[in-house]
């Protein structure tokens, strides 16, 4: 018995599954009586630990203090009230020794950068970045950015030492979680916030107070933060209707923007989606294909979950598997031309597949970027 | 909340694709559908994280694992209290595969048993796999090596007489399931 005589037994045995119920409202349930359980466990520890924070900042306060250091005032920048998801508007500007960028994207309501070691340990780093309007500040010393921050406001704890003369907040994100972040908040111009997670899930000490502030003084805003967002492919011969998702939320499955990596000094786009209707969110909305690109010497990424059969196949002369995921079908070229190809079909679409949609709709454009596209439908 | 909204969309995508993993480590479509429940559950809890993450599906896959080894490990009685009995039989589309292909699973330890079903039907590769179970590669192969030969010999018999199968001793009786 080889290795496709066992899978196939392995599908067999859960051909007979029974009808699936709705579970969403259930596991909702059931996740906050869990989320309950185990605050209530915590507040003992909470207090205690609100006691430390307050008892050092009281300390801290009452030592004799050394002005904080005054930072330039740099000219803020022309913020729009949505972004561009073909642009990075905010980007590290400092990191630490060993700390590189990661990855980042773009929605029209949020930008983000992250950076850290490649082996995410320690935590990565998440720089967060609102268009004007994108955070409102409440009564309740509160920050509300729903773009990234669905689960709450920022409590803003202090003030924190100006960033670039603008205002800055010591807060906290997720504070009715179980394991509340400490952040800085700042506004980069006036009515625009940007948000610095260092991965801490306790209180910052000294130390990464002023880490925090560095790298936040050093972060570049605007539309030439960061070298513009290119395309290593691009799909041509479609409908008009067919057209980039860029919603406000960025989420899963399918990403509300564009998701890019890094590439020498360029950025290109590694993950985006198309809707190949008018409406792309909400139960109007059609199938939806995901696309994730790679540089094949970088990234191989056909080694997804899938379950069923696999096809393996062979499109213009380049190497694919095809197989059916959670949400439908998918393709994964590991090398094609260069670069790695995975394209995931949400719903089915009546007339296109993955396979015609790689053979005879997306142009491959090399590994070089001068041959790259600023747009990924023609 | 909207994060709930989609936490439920991606929960409803995601809950068959679990449960038939979840089906296969523990050999029991209610016990299966109480793991993939509980792997949810956890995953909505730490969601604000995972949520922007690329591995979604790995960390769902590794919680869906912890949840079947911490069941494992509970030590419970092999026996189920019912007050109902099965008067005819099932009919099932192909039962005898089925009971085979289970049963000779159910002969594995349970981190065997979950090698195989990552490897072989959830197809991730050796990496993702020690990721899911926090090992190493070399210990993926290791338990993979040790396992496949076993659940060979046991296969091939089975499926190779035409009569009923023979029915390979069992490494523990399942609570969830039904004579």
């Amino acid at each position: 018995m080889d290795e496709t005589a066992l899978r196939k037994l392995l599908d067999s045995a859960v051909a007979d599954e029974p009808p699936i119920r709705p579970v969403g409202d259930k596991v909702l349930r059931a996740a906050v009586r869990l989320r309950r359980r185990r605050r209530a466990g915590l507040a003992a520890i909470s207090v205690l630990a609100a006691a430390t924070v307050t008892a050092v900042a009281l300390a801290t306060a009452a030592a004799p203090g050394r002005p904080a250091p005054i930072a330039p005032v740099r000219p803020a920048p022309v913020v729009p009230s949505q972004f561009s998801p073909f642009i990075a508007y905010a980007a590290f500007g400092w990191l630490p020794a060993g700390y590189r960028l990661l990855e980042g994207g773009t929605t029209r309501g949020a930008t983000y950068q992250v950076a850290g070691r490649p082996h995410l340990v320690p935590r990565p780093w998440y720089l967060l970045a609102y268009p004007a309007g994108g955070c409102q500040l409440t009564k309740a010393r509160g920050l509300i950015c729903k773009a990234y921050y669905p689960f709450g406001p920022l409590a803003l704890t202090s003030r924190a030492p100006d960033i670039n003369g603008h205002h800055a907040y010591w807060a906290t994100a997720y504070a009715h979680l179980p394991t509340p972040e400490p952040v800085l908040a700042w506004q980069y111009a006036p009515g625009s916030w940007a948000v610095l997670e260092l991965g801490k899930t306790k209180p910052l000490d000294a130390h990464w107070r002023q880490v925090a502030v560095k790298a936040a003084s050093y972060v570049r805003f605007g539309v030439h933060a960061a070298p513009p967002v290119a395309f290593p492919v691009r799909l041509t011969g479609l409908p008009a209707s067919w057209h980039l998702i860029s919603g406000v939320r960025a989420w899963m499955p399918y990403w509300n923007g564009v998701g890019y990596r890094p590439y020498g000094q360029v950025l290109y786009a590694s993950e985006w989606s198309v809707s190949t209707t008018a409406a792309s969110t909400g139960p109007r909305a059609g199938p939806r294909f995901l696309f994730t690109i790679g540089l094949a010497a970088q990234y191989s990424p056909c080694r997804g979950p899938a379950q069923g059969s696999l096809v393996h196949k062979v499109v213009n002369g380049y190497r694919v598997i095809v197989s059916r995921g959670p949400y439908g079908q998918t393709l994964c070229a590991a090398d094609a031309g260069g670069l790695s190809v995975t394209i995931q079909e949400f719903g089915n679409h009546p007339t296109l597949d993955v396979v015609s949609l790689f053979a005879h709709h997306l142009q491959l454009l090399g590994t070089s970027p001068a041959h790259w596209a600023t747009q990924p439908i023609r | 909340m909207a994060s709930a909204e989609e936490f439920v969309e991606f929960a409803e995508v995601m809950f068959p694709r679990l449960r038939r993993t979840a089906f296969l480590l523990c050999g029991d479509w209610h016990t299966a559908e109480d793991l993939a429940q509980t792997a949810l559950v956890k995953m909505f809890v730490a969601w604000r994280e995972i949520r922007r993450q690329d591995g979604v599906h790995a960390y769902a896959n590794r919680t869906l694992v912890n949840a079947y080894l911490a069941h494992r490990r509970l030590k419970r009685t092999g026996e189920l209290v019912t007050g109902w009995f099965p008067d005819r039989p099932a009919v099932a589309a192909a039962p005898e595969t089925r009971m085979v292909v289970l049963e000779a699973l159910a002969t594995l330890p349970p981190r065997a048993r979950a090698v195989v079903v990552l490897r072989y039907w959830a197809d991730l590769s050796v990496e993702q796999v020690a990721d899911v179970l926090g090992c190493s590669a070399g210990n993926v192969k290791s338990l993979s090596a040790r396992a496949l030969p076993r659940l060979r010999a046991v296969l091939d018999e089975a499926l190779a007489e035409p009569g009923p199968p023979s029915r390979p001793p069992l490494a523990q009786h399942h609570p969830g399931r039904r004579p």
